[in-house]
């Protein structure tokens, strides 16, 4: 893919652990691509199927989903709940041949800086690889 | 399976319907929901009714299902549990869709009896308005035959037509001549035989034998429409292409017997937008198509109903621009309920998959960190 | 009479061309039209890119859903209007004026652009075979002035082909010459903007031809046909529930209705929802009772809250999944109350509707 292409890439994050990441990263200082857009939700779990899928279908290149890690969630069992819609719609993506490659869902603890840090840079690169999502300018959607 | 049997020396309408008048006199039930005949003759509905008469002339087994009976059963329970012992006549996909929405708190199952037979699939809806004599006779000869080419395509290919999770189960596959099976498969059911005095105790290995050899060439066939529907909708562009045609009427939806929100997210306010937004939708597309959202409504409606999903067809008969709603839900459904072990409508006690979790479960959609990310996007590059 | 501009261009191409100059000016931010989508289908479509003209197919002789309804929730009326080009056949344009009537939506900054009208062919059709073979004798057909035989029966019966309301009307039904030229007549001065700097030859003629009212003539008779054929007149309680008799509930004619613009329907809401006691009483009163109950109720319900509206635009007919004749009954009890209150819907942009406004002296021998 030409280096010129710049991803759009929704990063939603757990307002308890991987925002936090977010913030340690930026105590730290540390670079992360300027191309991901935060957007932070009070926990993975309230996050709906419908509002996975349409970021993927209405412009965005690409969707990382981190929540706390497993039995570190605020409201006991908030991210494995969001595993399962993960899932879900990940399954839902494969068995009509559509990308499901472009959502990851990835644990970010809070004081995890570098994690947070990686996963937006290793995202970029991923989507980068793919392409734009042939979705997002599409007429017929 | 064990069970019993009785006369249905009229036919296998006239037994089922026997069976209930009697069980309806002995006061087994109260009322029973069944299909009957509309007045003008050309289709069916369900109707309510404690009459032995309006019993006597209902159609348990209609060629086509117009009203998915758990939307029916719904209507009466929805806000209570029913006001009296009612029997809901159902096909085993009517049943499995009762059992969801008993779990969905949509249907109060407390004081009802739920009573399946083997069901050999239905007709085509529209084909059957066209000529409802043919479409009969064409019925008769399928519960004779129980040979697939004139059903609906979900029905050619269901596998779960035979005994589910209803209190008492009617088996056709396999019985003598002019003879019913009657299997209670719940105490609830064993009520109803034993005020009936039906001995219940015979195995049914000539049913079983022939419910097994249905399934393995609906089975064999499901597995060839699949590769068929594989070829037809998969990808971006099949997927697109098979959807252009369709109008956003939503009658898929609001035909779904699982779909039960009395306002769908998707005609709510929530996707509604400035008309600066549509702009710039359209901006970024060059043409921005309406109704809107059709992609979104059709991947989003499975997401959440593809667990619950019966694979009942409804949807299919209702559209009126012939896209294959049916087979492609049913076709997501089956991979959604595989990827959670759960069978809808089987088991009226099993946690829905989206209520509950497991600690230890589905990591492969986790994403593995690679202790230190060191691409060209890295920190430190 | 109004002022015409004749171009030396087919009809749907004339009107792609006008659009697309519209946008390259920066006259319109955007076009509202019909579409090709993916190359099979057929929808509406807000078009920016002027490339994407080509997709535009204004005078497809399909509806697949009512442009009016699908326009105002474009437009509605919490939003900014911004300047758009919208192409509408007439019974759209009538939903949309309604609509606006209604409060739903606005038409300020819009240049609403429409048609004589041939009618269209049923939306089912469109996915059997390729509907593009059934295009040519579609407009052999308006060059003859005449309907088509297998077009919708809202469409056959239809007499209100002739625009209101638009800015400009491109004159289809009897243009012999359809394929060459095309003429606009112009309605407002907002039209007159539009054709600035077209090219072309000015003129002046009324867009009521013998051929438009030929046709009016043919479709009065049809539409008397369809209505005995019905037996309207006497339908009765057994003749309704013998039409409706087969009707699933699925509650599609509601939703592709333009009039009907209720985000959650009154039948739809709780309050129709029976308690299980409800069952209880009817089973005591009558033998047995159809579930889910209110089919007619709905139905009779729902010609209470829009018939007045009714544009008879047959989109309801054409969904039904049981081919009930949902919009021939309908258009009848809506011309009906329309008359009872000299009301046409869609005509007359300054005329409220009839429950909106009540007058002091009318309906009196309506009181004993």
């Amino acid at each position: 893919m030409a280096e010129s292409f710049d991803p759009k890439i929704l990063y939603v994050m757990c307002g308890w652990c991987g925002t936090g990441g977010a913030e340690t990263a930026s105590a730290y200082g540390m670079y992360y691509p300027e191309n991901v857009r935060i957007f932070r939700v009070n926990c993975t779990g309230a996050l709906s199927t419908v509002h996975m899928l349409r970021p993927l279908l209405e412009g965005a290149d690409g969707l990382v989903i981190s929540g706390c890690h497993p039995g570190d969630c605020h409201y006991d069992d908030g991210n494995f709940m969001a595993r399962r819609k993960v899932a879900l719609v990940k399954t839902i993506l494969d068995s009509l041949g559509l990308d499901s490659d472009r959502l990851w869902f990835r644990y970010v603890a809070h004081g995890e800086a570098r994690r947070f840090v990686d996963t937006a840079a290793e995202f970029t690169d991923h989507i980068k690889s793919k392409g734009p999502n042939p979705l997002a300018t599409r007429s017929d959607t | 399976m064990k069970g019993g049997q009785v006369d249905a020396r009229g036919g296998i309408q006239a037994g089922i319907t026997s069976f209930l008048k009697e069980a309806l006199s002995k006061g087994c039930f109260d009322a029973v929901m069944i299909p009957t005949r509309v007045p003008a003759g050309d289709s069916f509905a369900w109707i309510l009714t404690d009459n032995e008469d309006l019993v006597a002339g209902a159609s348990p087994l209609p060629p086509v299902m117009p009203v998915q009976g758990a939307r029916a059963l719904s209507s009466i329970t929805k806000k209570g549990k029913a006001p009296a012992k009612i029997a809901a006549v159902m096909r085993p996909c009517e049943v499995r869709a009762a059992v969801e929405l008993g779990k969905l708190k949509q249907v109060d199952l407390a004081n009802v009896t739920l009573l399946s037979m083997d069901c050999p699939g239905v007709l085509e809806l529209s084909t059957y308005l066209s000529d409802p004599t043919k479409g009969d006779s064409e019925f008769s000869r399928l519960l004779d035959k129980w040979d697939a080419e004139s059903l609906r395509p979900v029905c050619r290919s269901c596998t779960h037509f035979s005994a589910t999770a209803s209190d008492i189960h009617l088996g056709l596959l396999g019985a003598q001549a002019e003879r019913l099976y009657v299997m209670p498969l719940t105490p609830e059911g064993s009520r109803v035989t034993d005020a009936l005095n039906i001995s219940a105790d015979q195995e049914l290995d000539s049913w079983q034998a022939k419910v097994d050899e249905v399934r393995q060439k609906r089975e064999e066939q499901r597995r060839k429409s699949e590769v068929e529907l594989k070829e037809r909708v998969e990808g971006t562009e099949k997927l697109l292409a098979t959807l252009s045609t369709c109008i956003g009427c939503r009658n898929c939806m609001r035909v779904c017997p699982i779909c039960y929100c009395r306002q769908c997210f998707f005609d709510s306010d929530a996707l509604e937008g400035e008309v600066a937004a549509h702009l710039s939708r359209a901006e970024r597309k060059g043409s921005l198509r309406f109704p809107l959202d059709t992609l979104l409504f059709h991947l989003g409606r499975m997401s959440h109903m593809s667990l619950s999903c019966v694979e009942c067809g409804t949807c299919e008969d209702a559209c009126p621009m012939s896209i294959p709603v049916g087979q492609i839900f049913s076709h997501v459904a089956r991979r959604t309920q595989e990827l959670f072990k759960y069978d809808p409508g089987k088991n009226r006690y099993e946690p829905l998959p989206l209520v509950t979790y497991e600690q230890d479960e589905l990591h492969d959609f986790e994403q593995p960190y690679v202790k230190t990310y060191s691409g060209k996007g890295a920190a430190d590059a | 009479m109004p002022k015409t501009l004749t171009v030396n261009r087919g009809a749907s191409d004339a009107v792609r061309a006008l659009l697309r100059s519209l946008i390259e000016g920066g006259k319109v931010e955007g076009v509202f039209t019909l579409a090709r989508v993916n190359n099979k289908g057929v929808g509406y479509a807000l078009i920016r890119d002027p490339e994407k003209i080509e997709q535009a197919e204004p005078f497809y002789p399909w509806m697949p859903s009512s442009g009016g309804k699908q326009l105002s929730r474009l437009v509605s009326l919490s939003r900014r209007p911004r300047p758009l080009a919208v192409v509408l056949r007439p019974c759209e344009l009538r939903a949309f004026v309604e609509l606006v009537k209604l409060e739903q939506c606005r038409r300020d900054k819009l240049v609403l652009i429409s048609s004589t009208c041939g009618g269209v062919y049923p939306v089912e059709t469109l996915s059997d075979g390729n509907p593009d073979d059934r295009v040519p004798r579609y407009w052999n057909g308006l060059k003859a002035g005449e309907g088509q035989p297998d077009a919708r029966d809202s469409c056959r019966a239809c007499k209100h082909f002739i625009p209101y309301n638009a800015d400009l009307t491109v004159a289809l039904v009897g243009c012999g010459d359809l394929d060459e030229k095309c003429t606009f007549f112009v309605n407002s001065e907002a039209g007159q903007a539009c054709l600035e700097g077209q090219g072309g030859v000015w003129g002046q003629s009324a867009v009521e031809t013998e051929a438009t009212e030929k046709l009016a003539a043919a479709r009065d008779a049809e539409r008397e046909r369809q209505r005995e054929e019905l037996h309207l007149g006497s339908l009765g309680i057994e003749g309704l529930v013998g039409i409706f008799g087969k009707c699933v509930g699925c509650r599609s004619c509601r939703e592709v209705c333009p009039i009907c613009y209720c985000t959650l329907c009154d039948f739809d809401s709780a309050k129709y929802e029976n308690e299980p006691a409800w069952f209880a009483r009817e089973l005591n009163s009558r033998k047995g009772v159809r579930v889910p109950p209110a089919t007619l109720l709905f139905q009779m319900g729902r010609m209470v809250h829009m018939s007045v509206s009714c544009v008879g635009c047959g989109m309801c007919s054409d969904v039904c999944p049981v081919n009930i004749p949902v919009a021939t009954l309908f258009s009848s009890v809506g011309e009906a109350n329309q008359k009872l209150f000299d009301y046409v819907p869609g005509k007359d942009e300054s005329q409220k509707p009839p429950f909106v406004k009540a007058e002091l002296n009318e309906l009196e021998n309506l009181t004993v």
